[in-house]
Order: structure tokens, then C-alpha cells, then sequence
């Protein structure tokens, strides 16, 4: 650590502006594409990534051509990427128009491991060093510091592009449609514009900023696999806390960003993975629609659940579960170590699946963080083991405690904000309890974890074990089921469909939400229970961002309007990935490419789509 | 009369998923023509309008403008084509000045009429001049309404459908309203209006297509539908 003199200061203050500015190209270009399509693009970052990447190779192509050469390259990888973001939009997200808004955000996660793997074939595994930036490639001496012009250059670039960007959407007729189809892009087609065009040139501009900001790394630090998400957090969180849709918050809020990261490494090097999320958590507790932020107007709440009812299990659907669960209970009988450790650990995740669509299907909150409850239930459960030396029954239900009782505080937190905002918000707790357990080693074990998180001798074989986790998950999903369509349930749904209505006919919409979030965190807590008792161990990664993302592609693919979704969705993503993971090098390529064609053939999930066909062949004159 | 109808509605069917909205409506509008969609509220009058507009999918029928079959076009297809869109919950643009709200809406003319201009339009909404450069979400409910209005007529449409205008304005303002809207039949503009206020109706329109849920019970010149108090009754009798 380096002493505290003013210089010190100022020069960290110097390098957290010059990292806002790239911060700030992304997030500005996310924001533009959210407010006007509506799309969460969490390919955002991967856009961000391969500027960086083509910038490497364009510069290095054309390296002979000195200071041109470098910002020809800088510029023409903005541009590439600011075609694939179109091809980005025309391919895919065209399509999904007029699905349910989470569909789109499932199809970008599959964009994102497209590109990693895409990355990975075309430059390899290794870091790679960039070119310094032609001309600017001095330094400074700012009292008794060397300081490098680069970076001085970059803190010139975020206001720069602010002014450019205001001008743009003040001064043109470009920027008047964005403005205007950011509040009501329907009313923008009927006065007779092609949204179609409007939508491709937006995801051209996004992605061409992004571009931009990848490239501008290039001097600053080496490129490498895992800018994507890191940099797609973090332009989340400064969105989210500038205010959706608020250019200049979001400059503000990327200030904020950088600095506080910058003195974060400065003077809490333990809690710097904290810092950002505390800062936003607080920012949204405050000020729920961000710094700069307003409520739309004309926001129009679609519920994702669409105009699916749920309806109570058919007699066919009783026997197939029936029989499904006879035989996964016969599994010990016939089947391998192997296949009965996948079954349970799928089984597992169908409880998580399920309790993260209780929250999102039934509650209309779609939850960015859900896994942290999933990771808190592991956590307990090994702590009460390893710490209380508690019996292995009474581990499994300190799990679901522990993980309502996160539930409660988050929740309070929460279920104050809605869509996109209150995803932003879980992810943001989520981030923090992630943190904690990475960071507070003491207690979690930091990145070691905790091992030996054995299961009790009389269910220590694979076969025991599968009938237990079975019998507690067919118990699970039965509760889960009766919570659907008991009063609970129906006040549940009703603040989802018709928050007011519900109000005016003496629903507590605000407690219904907050008792939702509570189940929904102690169910997710169970699977986490049983998860650590199944793998013998508990890491940080349990809450990692990845794993929430997990829980929402499963719910979404299995398909949000019915209660069996999620479980025909964890079944079909886990097993998916357990085999794809075990037996091909580009498995997450292909598991991109599964998503993409599932989210565009069967935009309303598995069960959407064995839905649609059962109701045409009853009825052929039904229209899709 | 001979001529062509400017606007026919052929057996036209709308479900929203799986309940159906719309049971074969049919009617027509001549060029030049106000022809007022009347009946309750849910009787299926905006949803008539989205679906000639194209924001609300047909499931049966045909919609033909001009001669030309629109059923399956986007919005801003038909908008193109000369239709006007004026929404019921007026929707103006709340954070833009409301000369930048009236430059979304502007296209250019076409067929030889004289175009639409903000100076126009100030002249036939006279409080929209006083405020050009303010926030349109500053405006009072009637100059928003007049705004929405004024929007759609900066594309210089030849058809405008309009929803529900005097719905929740002040009876001086819907005063304004039909006295614009007369206006703008001499400018030979051809109005759908759907509309639940009998009186502003009869001021205005030539015919009458009353709705109820979702089927067409009785076309007419506004005349005979003012004489005939069973339909009066049964039009009246609104819930």
C-alpha cells in the first residue's frame, strides 16, 4: 500500500475517471439499446470484449501505418462490432419482438457463450498485450508522480463522447426517434416509422460504442477471456444508478464506478468486491429509479407469464409424474454411480429452478441474484455440519432458514422496485453475499471453500441419497404447487397482474411480494441444503452470478406460464450442460447455439411449446 | 353514391390469445366521411381501430384502404400509406418540447393536398402555439389531447382514426374538439371516431356503426340513429 499524500490521491482519483470512460461507452451504448428496444442485452459485454480483440488484430495489422494505423484499427473494430451488434438484432432478436421480455435477455446469454467460445477458437487462451497508442505514449509528472498521457486522454474521451452523444440525440432527427421510441415505440410505428430500421440502427450505435470502449483498452491492459461479464456487471450497475435511460447519470454513475474502485483498492482492499454493489444497493434503496432516473410514463407492465393461465395438473400429467417418479426411485436398482449422482444433482436443480419461478412466474419478479440464496442454504448446511455439529437432518433445515432469513432483508430490499430495476437490485445483493463468502475467509473458507460436507452413513451411498434428495424434492415441488393455488397464491399473482386492482381489493401488495421473495429464498435455500451435502463441499461459486444465470435459463427455457416448466427445464439444461461439459471442447458454443434455436423455435419455453401443440391437435382452429 | 369506399372492413375477427375480441365486423367509410364507432366500454371500438391500424393482429377478414389490402401490414406500413392513428389515452410523447413531439409524426404529403405545418396546425389548435417549446407532459389533458391530434396530422394522413378524443376532457374543451374536427372534414379529411358521448357525436358524424361486444348491431346515417329511440335506448343504456 502506498502512503496517503495528496498526490496519491489525486492520482488514483485520475485513474478512476480514466477507467469511467470506457465504463461509461458501454453502459451508455446499453442504455441506449434498453431504453429503446427494450432488450437487456447481457451481450453487452462480450460486444465490449471483441472490440478489444479485433482492435488487437486490426492495430497489429496495421502497425506499419504508425499513429494512423492505431486508430484506424481503434475505429474500424468500433464499426466491425457495430455490425455484428445488427447481425445481433436482425438474426436473433428480430424475431422475439413479440415474446416475452425475458426471452430476448435469454437469447443474449446465448450470444455470450457464443462469443466466448468463438474468442477462445480465433485467439486462444493466453492474455494479449495491445500496442501503445501512437503519440501518446509519454507521461505527465503531476506533483511528484509520473502519470501516463494515455490516461489523461481517455478522462478527456467520457466527456467528449457525452457532448457527442447529447448532440446526436438533441440535434437530429436520429436522436428525436430514439427519444421519442424510448417512451412509446409503439406510437412511434404508427406515425409511420420503421421500427425495424430504428431497432437495427440503435444496436449498431450500442454496439459500436462498446466496440469503441474495448478497443480504447487496448494500452491500458492486456486482453483477455473474462472482460465480458466482469465489464457487463459493472455497466449494469452504473445504468442502474445513473438511471435508466439518463445519459449523463450514467457518465455520473461511471465516475462514481471508477473511483470508488480506484480508492477501494487504495483503502479497503478486502471489501473492494463489496464496495460497488453496497454503493448501488443504497443508491436504489434511496433513490429506486437511479440518480438521474424517472419512471416512464407510458411503461406499460407486460407480465412474463404472457396470457397463459395456470391451470391444475391434468390426469395425463399426474401419471407421467407418477411414473417419472417411480422410476427415478427404481434408478438404485439398475443404473450406474454416474446416472444416479446426475439425477439427483438434476432433481436439485429442478427444486432451485422452481423456486426461482415461483419468484419470477408467479411474482413477475425476475430475480438476477437468485442463486445466492441457493449458495447461503449450502452454506448453512455446511457450517451447521461443520461448525454446530449439527445432525445432517437438522443441517438441511438450518439451510432453508438461513436462507429465508437472507431472503427477509433482501427482500425488504427488493420488492420496493420492479423489473428491471429490482433485477438489478437482487443481482446487486447477490454480488454482496457472493463477496462475503469469497472475501470473509474466516468463516467461508474464502476461495478454498469448505470440504468434507459428507452426508449422514445411513444415506452415504449414491443410491440413498438420490431417494432422499427425491423424496425431499417431490415434497418441495408439491408445496410449491399448493402455495400456487392457495390464497396466498392467488394474492401472489394478482399483484404481479394488477398491482393497483389487487391494492384496491385489500391485498398488501408490497408484504405479499416480500413473503413471495421469503419462499421463494427458502425453497432455493433447500436445494442448497441438499446441493452441499451431494457434492461434499460448498464454494463461493454457489452464489455466483453464473449460477443465477443458470436458474433463469432453466425457468426460461422450460417455460415461465406453467408450474412443470422449470423442472423440464432444469432437467434439460443441466443434463445439457453435464454432458456437453464432459464431452466436447466448444460445449458452451453449443450450448449458446441450443438456446438460441429453443429460444426461436419455442419462444415461450418447452412447456409453451407442448402446450401449443396439445391445444392444436384438441382444437385445429385455434390460432397459434 | 358510387364511388368507392375509402376504407372497407371486411368480416374482420381479433382474438387477444385466446378469448376473441372481434365477431366479423364489416363496415365502410366514403372519402370525406366521419363515421362514428359507437357503444360501451369493451364493446370493441379501440380494438376495431388498432386492427385497421395494424397494432393489434387480425385473426379473419380483410381491412382494405384504397383499394389496397392492408390486413397484414405493420403500422407504420399503413401509416406510410396515409392512415393517422389518434390513441385514446392520448400517449404524447412526456419528455419531448411539443414542436419535437409534432416532428416525429411529420412525413411528406402526397397526392397534390396542401401539407400540413406547425403554422397550421397552430391556427386550428390555437393553444398549442403558446407552448411549442414546453414539455408536452406540462401540457393541461385537453392541449394534450389537441397534440395527439395535431401529431398524427403532421403525416398528413388521409384517413385518421380517432379514439375515444372527448373521453375525460372538460365540456368547453370538447366544444373545441368537434368544432377541430369539423374543421377538418372541409379539409376533405376522412375520421373514424370512436366515441361514447352521444352528443359529440351527433355534432359531428355523417354515420353511426355501433358495436357491442364485439359485433356490429347497426349501421346508419346518424340521422335515422338520432330518431330511432329503441337503438337510442339501447345505445344509452351505458352501464
Amino acid at each position: 500500500m502506498t502512503a496517503l499524500t495528496p498526490d496519491t490521491l489525486l492520482i488514483q482519483a485520475l485513474n478512476g475517471l480514466a477507467s469511467a470512460s470506457s465504463l461509461f461507452l458501454v453502459a451508455a451504448g446499453l442504455s441506449i439499446i434498453f431504453g429503446v428496444t427494450r432488450v437487456v442485452n447481457f451481450a453487452h459485454g462480450s460486444l465490449y470484449m471483441l472490440g478489444a480483440y479485433i482492435g488487437w488484430s486490426l492495430t497489429r495489422h496495421l502497425a506499419s501505418f504508425g499513429a494512423f494505423g492505431f486508430w484506424g484499427g481503434v475505429f474500424g473494430a468500433a464499426l466491425l462490432v457495430g455490425i455484428i451488434g445488427v447481425l445481433i438484432e436482425m438474426l436473433i432478436l428480430r424475431r422475439l419482438r413479440r415474446a416475452p421480455e425475458l426471452y430476448p435477455l435469454l437469447a443474449t446469454f446465448g450470444v455470450v457463450l457464443i462469443v466466448q467460445d468463438v474468442t477462445l477458437a480465433v485467439w486462444g487462451p493466453e492474455d494479449l498485450l495491445g500496442p501503445r497508442a501512437p503519440g501518446l505514449t509519454g507521461f505527465v509528472t503531476i506533483f511528484a508522480s509520473r502519470f501516463p498521457v494515455y490516461e489523461l486522454f481517455l478522462i478527456a474521451v467520457g466527456p467528449l463522447l457525452l457532448t457527442a452523444l447529447w448532440l446526436l440525440f438533441r440535434r437530429t432527427r436520429f436522436g428525436l426517434l430514439v427519444r421519442a421510441a424510448t417512451q412509446d415505440r409503439e406510437m412511434v410505428a404508427a406515425l409511420g416509422v420503421d421500427e425495424r430500421r430504428l431497432f437495427s440502427s440503435v444496436f449498431f450505435l450500442g454496439a459500436a460504442l462498446a466496440g469503441l470502449g474495448g478497443a480504447l483498452q487496448l494500452p491500458r491492459e492486456a486482453v483477455n477471456l473474462n472482460m465480458d461479464v466482469s465489464v457487463v456487471v459493472e455497466a449494469f450497475v452504473v445504468v442502474v444508478v445513473g438511471g435508466l435511460g439518463s445519459l449523463f447519470g450514467a457518465y455520473i454513475a461511471a465516475v462514481l464506478v471508477g473511483i470508488i474502485q480506484a480508492f477501494g483498492i487504495l483503502f479497503l482492499p478486502k471489501v473492494t468486491l463489496v464496495l460497488i454493489f453496497l454503493v448501488m444497493g443504497v443508491v436504489l434503496a434511496v433513490r429506486p429509479y437511479g440518480l438521474f432516473g424517472r419512471v416512464a410514463a407510458s411503461e406499460r407492465q407486460r407480465s412474463p407469464a404472457g396470457d397463459r393461465v395456470l391451470r391444475p395438473l391434468s390426469v395425463t400429467a399426474r401419471v407421467l409424474f407418477g411414473f417419472t417418479i417411480l422410476v427415478i426411485a427404481s434408478m438404485p436398482l439398475f443404473a450406474g454411480d454416474y446416472a444416479i449422482g446426475l439425477i439427483a444433482e438434476l432433481l436439485i436443480l429442478a427444486v432451485f429452478a422452481a423456486s426461482l419461478h415461483f419468484l419470477m412466474g408467479l411474482g413477475g419478479m425476475a430475480s438476477f441474484g437468485h442463486a445466492a440464496f441457493f449458495g447461503i442454504g449450502a452454506y448453512g448446511a455446511a457450517l451447521a455440519l461443520k461448525v454446530l455439529q449439527w445432525p445432517m437432518a437438522a443441517c438441511l433445515l438450518a439451510a432453508p432458514f438461513a436462507a429465508a432469513l437472507a431472503g427477509l432483508l433482501a427482500g425488504w430490499l427488493c420488492v420496493r422496485l420492479s423489473g428491471v430495476y429490482l433485477a438489478m437490485l437482487s443481482l446487486a445483493v447477490a454480488q454482496i453475499a457472493w463477496a462475503a463468502s469469497f472475501q470473509w475467509v474466516e468463516v467461508t473458507g474464502g476461495d478454498n471453500g469448505l470440504l468434507g460436507v459428507w452426508p449422514a452413513a445411513s444415506v452415504a451411498s449414491r443410491g440413498a441419497f438420490l431417494l432422499l434428495t427425491l423424496v425431499v424434492t417431490v415434497a418441495t415441488l408439491a408445496a410449491l404447487r399448493v402455495a400456487a393455488f392457495s390464497p396466498f397464491g392467488y394474492a401472489f399473482r394478482a399483484a404481479r397482474d394488477a398491482p393497483r386492482r389487487a391494492e384496491a381489493s385489500g391485498i398488501d401488495v408490497r408484504a405479499t411480494q416480500w413473503a413471495g421473495f421469503v419462499i421463494a429464498a427458502g425453497f432455493a435455500g433447500i436445494a442448497g441444503g441438499l446441493y452441499a451435502f451431494a457434492k461434499g463441499s460448498v464454494f463461493p461459486t454457489y452464489l455466483a452470478i453464473d449460477k443465477s444465470v443458470d436458474g433463469l435459463i432453466m425457468v426460461l427455457l422450460g417455460g415461465i406460464g406453467s408450474l412443470t416448466g422449470p423442472i423440464v427445464g432444469a432437467f434439460a439444461f443441466g443434463g445439457l450442460e453435464a454432458e456437453l461439459m464432459a464431452s466436447v471442447a466448444f460445449w458452451r458454443a453449443i450450448l449458446g447455439f441450443v438456446i438460441l434455436a429453443l429460444v426461436l423455435v419455442a419462444p415461450s419455453g418447452i412447456m409453451g411449446l407442448f402446450g401449443t401443440w396439445f391445444r392444436k391437435a384438441r382444437n385445429p382452429a385455434l390460432p397459434a | 353514391m358510387t364511388q368507392a369506399p375509402m376504407l372497407s372492413v371486411e368480416t374482420l375477427d381479433v382474438h387477444y390469445g385466446r378469448a376473441k375480441i372481434l365477431h366479423g365486423v364489416s363496415f365502410e367509410a366514403r372519402s370525406g366521411e366521419i363515421v362514428a364507432l359507437a357503444g360501451r366500454n369493451g364493446a370493441g371500438k379501440s380494438t376495431t381501430l388498432k386492427a385497421i391500424m395494424g397494432l393489434v393482429p387480425a385473426s379473419g377478414g380483410h381491412i382494405v384502404f384504397e383499394g389496397k389490402d392492408i390486413t397484414r401490414l405493420e403500422a407504420f406500413h399503413i401509416a406510410r400509406m396515409g392512415v393517422g392513428f389518434v390513441p385514446e389515452d392520448r400517449r404524447i410523447f412526456t419528455e419531448l418540447t411539443v414542436a419535437e413531439n409534432l416532428a416525429v409524426g411529420a412525413r411528406p404529403v402526397t397526392g397534390g393536398r396542401e401539407p400540413w405545418s406547425v403554422e397550421r396546425l397552430v391556427a386550428l389548435f390555437p393553444n398549442l402555439g403558446r407552448s411549442l417549446h414546453r414539455l408536452a407532459g406540462h401540457l393541461s389533458g385537453g392541449e394534450q389531447q389537441m397534440l395527439t391530434i395535431a401529431r398524427t396530422l403532421m403525416g398528413n394522413p388521409r384517413l385518421i382514426l380517432v379514439d375515444e378524443p372527448s373521453e375525460g376532457l372538460a365540456p368547453v374543451i370538447i366544444e373545441e374538439m368537434a368544432r377541430a374536427l369539423l374543421e377538418l372534414k372541409r379539409e376533405k379529411l376522412t375520421m373514424i371516431v370512436s366515441e361514447q358521448n352521444l352528443n359529440f357525436l351527433s355534432a359531428i358524424a355523417d354515420g353511426v356503426v355501433l358495436l357491442e361486444r364485439g359485433v356490429v348491431r347497426h349501421i346508419g346515417p346518424m340521422s335515422t340513429f338520432l330518431a330511432d329511440e329503441s337503438l337510442r335506448a339501447r345505445y344509452l343504456a351505458l352501464s
